[in-house]
């Protein structure tokens, strides 16, 4: 408890206090320069179709003659 | 009659018990095959030592021995395996490097479970034909 008269009560918090400022314009720009990056962001990742064509299959079998 | 063919001997390395469970039932489900299972790339080494696997599906972050330090290793062992690496793994660079140390084929396991079945399918019928083929014929095969 603060008991001495002559420190001030420390200032209750507002919800003003809470508030969070985005700058979106500055968010937007960043993202911009990310993305437009070769050297930067995540790795490539491949789906199915592209794994498939990077391995050499074996030739699937064709339909057996009668 | 022609006689049917043997079942596959099919070794899983996996270090996830759940998904050893999971794959090893959806294996027994698309081809008649027994399963060897392996919790690590060590383990996965030491079991093709001793026993002679018609197929590998390896995953690749596993403790002891990740798939991608036990894939050259089991290639040189088993030089005419198929070895399916079954992984989460999609980036770019790690498939390509998958292609380099010797593996056969990558199949994502991060899939929706039907998927994954139609691509375990896939690659059986590509490895596997005559196997793939004879169990479809069976009625008992033909989905309920």
């Amino acid at each position: 408890m603060n008991n001495n008269p002559a420190q001030p009560l420390p200032r209750a918090p507002s919800l003003k206090d809470y508030l969070v400022h985005y700058d979106l314009t500055t968010m937007l720009e960043t993202a911009r320069q990310d993305y437009s990056h070769a050297t930067s962001g995540g790795p490539r990742h491949l789906d199915q179709k592209d794994i498939s064509a990077r391995f050499r299959l074996p030739q699937p079998p064709t339909k057996a003659s009668p | 009659m022609p006689a049917p063919a043997a079942p596959l001997k099919i070794l899983l390395v996996e270090d996830e018990a759940y998904f050893r469970l999971f794959v090893g039932k959806m294996l027994r489900l698309v081809i008649p095959c027994t399963v060897v299972e392996a919790k690590n790339g060590q383990e996965a080494i030491d079991l093709c030592r001793t026993s002679d696997p018609d197929l590998i599906l390896l995953d690749i972050y596993m403790p002891l021995l990740d798939g991608l330090e036990a894939l050259p290793q089991i290639r040189a062992l088993k030089p005419a395996t198929p070895i399916v690496m079954l992984t989460s793994v999609s980036e770019e660079a790690v498939v390509e490097q998958c292609v380099t140390l010797g593996a056969s084929y990558l199949i994502r396991k991060d899939v929706h479970a039907l998927l994954l079945k139609t691509e375990i399918q896939k690659m059986l019928h590509i490895f596997f034909p005559l196997q793939s083929k004879a169990h479809e014929q069976q009625p008992s095969a033909a989905p309920a």
